[in-house]
Order: structure tokens, then sequence, then C-alpha cells
């Protein structure tokens, strides 16, 4: 009897020393390609292309972050043009969709239409996002150009709210639901209009499902690269994602510059994706599993 | 299951408004008829602009023909769709796109739901694992191909030298067609394995603890216990994790931009790169568009049978 509780008790340790190596192996196999982004842009020429690569590299230098000429943030350099692109697209799209969605989310969670069409129209408005991105982006391109809008930041605003609509309406639309529709009509049974007890009995109810929604939006914008390439090409205009891609040549990559502005650009996603943990799973399945 | 809160909300909405003050509830109503399709104009519109536009104009394009500077010159009928289906570069796309999705999908959906089993239990541990594993989900493909590209790269890339340092020889990563596609997939796994481990960690957490109690009570082994308990209860969120993984994988192309450029030959070249070649590197559109529309349907039936499978394990 007491031999058998000891083996088992073997056992359930070997288990938990399994799963801790397995973990930590996962760990640093999700972190690694991270931390070599990050460390390569802080060694010198010399060190990147030696025989024997360092893990930590032996001397650091910040030359392609500061450095006036060869640095990210040098004159010479475009890359704060994308940040800033990237930034100004991002924001302003966000904050579009999120008026523009909030309102579509709000009527089809609130609103009770004939033959069960709030479940259709939310269906077709999710269809728009199963929608491959490469099926519009070529008509796009040709759209984009004969009105004039080709390479210019508008384009990408067209697109990117038009894009990311779907994905706000669905998130909110979550969010709505979860609020009692008591709320809104005792306030409406205290004489208020629908609109004003929507301004400000729910809406105040609602923020932080805003924030994240909004933060996901970003997120979602900052990373896109199809759309920009296409719809891009001088340098001043591209966001983050066409301007990296513009420091893969053919024949000589620096790689330095390209890990340091890759870095750069990796920071804010990763502060914002911190603040949005919660509603993680919410937010990658779009609403088809309550997490 | 939003379904659910949705028609209970609306329920609720129908059956206590009338209830409770008739005489409001009836102005009420009427003016809630026109409302919600005020406020949903503005979403529709934006959405014909970037979706149904689009595609009417590449619709038009797909009949006319294109010189090689891209300026149209005029209409040619079904002459690109003949082509599209006569192309055999065409097929071989489709063929890799369904090939890497099939790949990917399974192999993450695997591996998510194995580390998922084995987090599942420790609570405490597990928000701090989540920080850490959520992490290439929210970056950038294209940031994480330009990493892999480094990591990759046969003479200075790190993956070599780990590979020669213990003794094997040095892989071509992306310069032989088997490699370079495995590759891809290997970096599609690295990115988006989080996000399946993150739906089904979700799933298990929500399940109920009876039917394993009771499992273990009639001495299920551990394996049993998976086979026979957990996997039936998780179908609908594995089904989840498949619909939304095959969708995004389908229209890989930023990997494939960055790693391989659809090579070497045409081992990698998946649908929306081909159709990135055809319509900005040899301008012809008329043939892009052509080929969208094939792309569009194939989508449509693959989406249609997972929306119905999902469905059905959800209703099951």
């Amino acid at each position: 009897m007491d031999a058998s509780v000891k083996s088992f008790k073997r056992k359930e340790l070997g288990m938990k020393i399994f799963r801790a190596c397995f973990l930590t192996v996962t760990v640093l196999f999700v972190l690694f390609p991270l931390y070599w982004m990050f460390i390569t842009s802080l060694k010198g020429e010399r060190e990147l292309f030696a025989n024997v690569q360092t893990f930590f590299p032996r001397e650091i230098t910040w030359q392609y972050y500061f450095d006036p000429v060869n640095g990210i943030f040098g004159a010479n350099s475009p890359f704060l043009s994308f940040f800033i692109n990237s930034m100004i697209v991002s924001f302003v799209s966000m904050v579009l969709c999120l008026v523009i969605g909030s309102y579509a989310a709000y009527a089809l969670a609130r609103f009770k239409m004939k033959n069960n069409r709030n479940e259709k129209l939310s269906f077709l408005i999710l269809t728009a996002r199963m929608l491959p991105p490469i099926v519009v982006v070529i008509p796009m391109y040709l759209i984009m150009q004969n009105i004039g809008l080709l390479n210019t930041l508008w384009s990408m605003l067209i697109v990117y709210i038009g894009f990311n609509l779907p994905f706000v309406i669905w998130m909110l639309k979550a969010f709505f639901e979860e609020i009692p529709v008591e709320l809104e009509e005792s306030a409406m049974v205290d004489g208020s209009s629908r609109m004003r007890a929507y301004h400000s009995i729910i809406l105040p109810l609602v923020i932080p499902g805003f924030v994240a929604t909004s933060i996901f939006t970003v997120i979602l914008t900052w990373n896109e690269f199809l759309f920009a390439m296409f719809l891009l090409n001088s340098t001043d205009k591209m966001t983050l994602p066409a301007g990296i891609s513009t420091f893969i040549t053919q024949y000589q990559t620096n790689w330095g510059a390209l890990c340091a502005a890759a870095t750069v650009s990796v920071i804010p996603v990763l502060f914002f994706s911190l603040l949005v943990q919660k509603h993680l799973v919410k937010g990658m399945t779009l609403g088809a599993v309550k997490g | 299951m939003s379904n659910n809160t949705n028609q209970a909300a609306s329920d609720l909405q129908r059956n206590e408004l009338p209830a409770k003050k008739p005489k409001k509830s009836k102005t009420l109503q009427q003016s809630d008829k026109k409302l919600p399709f005020l406020l949903l104009t503005p979403t529709f519109i934006l959405l014909a602009a970037v979706t149904i536009f689009p595609i009417l104009y590449a619709l038009y394009v797909s009949v006319m023909s294109f010189d090689t500077f891209g300026n149209s010159s005029g209409f040619t009928g079904l002459k690109n769709y003949m082509d599209i289906f006569a192309s055999s570069t065409f097929w071989n796309a489709i063929f890799i796109t369904l090939l890497y999705t099939g790949l990917a999908v399974s192999i993450e959906i695997f591996l998510g739901f194995n580390l998922a089993l084995m987090v599942s239990k420790d609570g405490k541990a597990m928000t701090y694992l989540r920080w850490l594993l959520i992490i290439p989900m929210m970056l950038s493909p294209l940031v994480v191909a330009v990493v892999y590209l480094l990591m990759m790269n046969t003479d200075m890339g790190i993956l070599n030298y780990m590979l020669q340092s213990i003794g094997l020889p040095k892989i071509n990563f992306l310069g032989e067609p088997t490699t370079a596609f495995l590759s891809l997939i290997f970096v599609d796994v690295w990115q988006w394995m989080p996000m399946c481990f993150l739906i089904i960690l979700a799933g298990l957490q929500a399940l109920p603890r009876d039917p394993f109690e009771a499992a273990e009570i009639d001495g299920a082994s551990k394996l049993q216990v998976v086979r026979f308990v957990t996997l039936p209860m998780l179908k609908p969120i594995l089904v989840v994790a498949l619909v939304i993984r095959t969708m995004d994988a389908l229209r890989t192309f930023d990997q494939v931009f960055v790693l391989t450029q659809g090579g070497p030959g045409r081992a990698t070249e998946t649908i929306s790169f081909l159709m990135y070649r055809a319509s900005m590197k040899n301008s012809d559109f008329g043939f892009a568009s052509a080929g969208l529309f094939i792309v569009l349907i194939i989508t449509i039936i693959i989406s249609t049978m997972l929306i119905r499978f999902m469905n059905r394990s959800q209703s099951a």
C-alpha cells in the first residue's frame, strides 16, 4: 500500500517535470525568433557576418537605431515616415470604424427585425470578412488609379475602414448583448428617445468593449501588408509593413537596419496586445465562441 | 452561442416591452422600424464600396484584354477565362494553396490541442504562459517572415549554424522546392499554432467537470478520457479553430512574398501570390481578374462547407 502510493507520487512528479520541460521548450521556441531579431539589431557588422554566431552580442551597438547616417531614426532613413503613416492610418481608420460600426452593432444587437433579419444581416456583414483580400485588391488598384487616389493615404483609409468594419461590428455586438435591455427600457419609459438612451446609458457601459475593439482594430491595420503593397508605391506614403518589405533587396540586405526597423515596429503591438489579453479569444474568433 | 443570447435579448424586448406600457411601446416600435436601417446604412455603403463594387469592376475587367503596359485594349469576351482554365500555373497554385492550408492547419490544431491539454489544469501559471504564447499571433506576418528570412539564410542563418554545431549537414531552407514549402509551413505553424492553442484552451476551460469525474471513477485511463470524453465535447470548438484558420491560410501571401517569391520554380506559389504576379508584374489585369472569380467561387464553396460543418457540430 505504502509502496504503491510512493510510486504513484514519483510518477506524478515525473509527469510534472516532463511538463515543465516541454513548456519551457515551447516558450523558448516561441520567443527565440523575437530575441534573435532584437539582438541582430544590436550587433556590429563584423559580428553579424562572423563564422561563429553569438547568442549574446559581444559588443552592443545602437548604430542601426540612432546613427545619423545609417540608423533608422537618422535623417536619410524613411523609417520615421513609415511609422508616422502607419500611426495616422491606424488611428484615423480605427476612430471612423468605431463610430460607424457602433451604430450598426447596436442596431443588430437590439432591434427585432422581421423574419430573423438580424441574423441574416450579421452573417452578410461577416461574409465581407471572409472574402480573400486578393480578390478585392486588384480591382481596387485599378479603381484607385482611375479616381486618382492611388498612392495616397486616403485609399488606405477607405480600404481599412471597410475591411475592419465586420470585425468591429461583431466584436461590439457581443459587448452590447452583454448589457441588459432593461436599462434602455427604463430610460425610454421615462421619456428619453432611443438614441438618447443609447448615448447616455449604453455607451458609457461598453467603454471597455470599445477600448478592446479599438486596440484590435489598430493591430489589424498596423500589421496589414497586402493592400499597402498594392496601393502605395512611393516611399514617403508607405506604412510600416510595406516600407519594411522594401528594405529587403535582392543582393544586399542591411540586416542590422532591417531588424532594428522590425523591432521598433513590433513594440507598439506587443504593448497593445497585453492590454487586450482578456478579450483575445472573443476578438480572434469574431464571436463564434464566447471566451 | 451568440445566436442564443441575441435571441434571448430580442425575446425579452418583444415580450416585456408591450406588457409594461403598451401605449408608449407602440410609438417606440414604430420608430424602431426605420431606425435600425438608418443606423446600418453607412456600414452597408462602405462595405459595398470595398467589396461589391470592386468585384463588379473585376467582372468588367475580366472580359477586357490588356497590353503589356497594363492599358486596356478592348473587349475579348471569355478569352481570359479560357486562358485561366488552360493555365497549368493556375491549377498548380490552387494545388499548392490547398496542400499548404491542409497541412499547416492540421499541424496547428494538433499541436494546439496537445499544448492546451497540458496546461489546462494550472490556473496561475497559465496567465503568464498565455501572455508569452499570444505574442506570435499578434505580430505582422510580414515581420515574422523577415525574421525567418534572416534565420533561414543558408550561409549566415542561425538555424543552419545550430544544425552544424550539432554535427548535422546544412539545409538549404528556402532554395529547394520541398524544403521551401515545408519552411513556409513551419513559419505558419510558429505564428498560428498559438491561436489554435488559445481557442482550444478557452474551450477546454468552459467544459463541465462532471463527465471527467465520472470517467475517473469508472477507471478510464488518461488516453481514454481524452479520446472518449474530451474530444467529443470539444468538437464544436475544434471546428471553430479549423474554420478560422482555414480561411486565413487560404489567403497566405506575406510569407511567400518575403521568403520565397513563389519559388524555387513554382513550388510555393500560392494563389494570392500568383494573382499578384499576374497583375503587378505582368500587368495582365484581364487574366488576374478572371482568376479572381475562380478563387472567389472556390472560397465560397470551401467556406460554405465549413460553415455547414460548424453549424452541424454546434447543434449536435
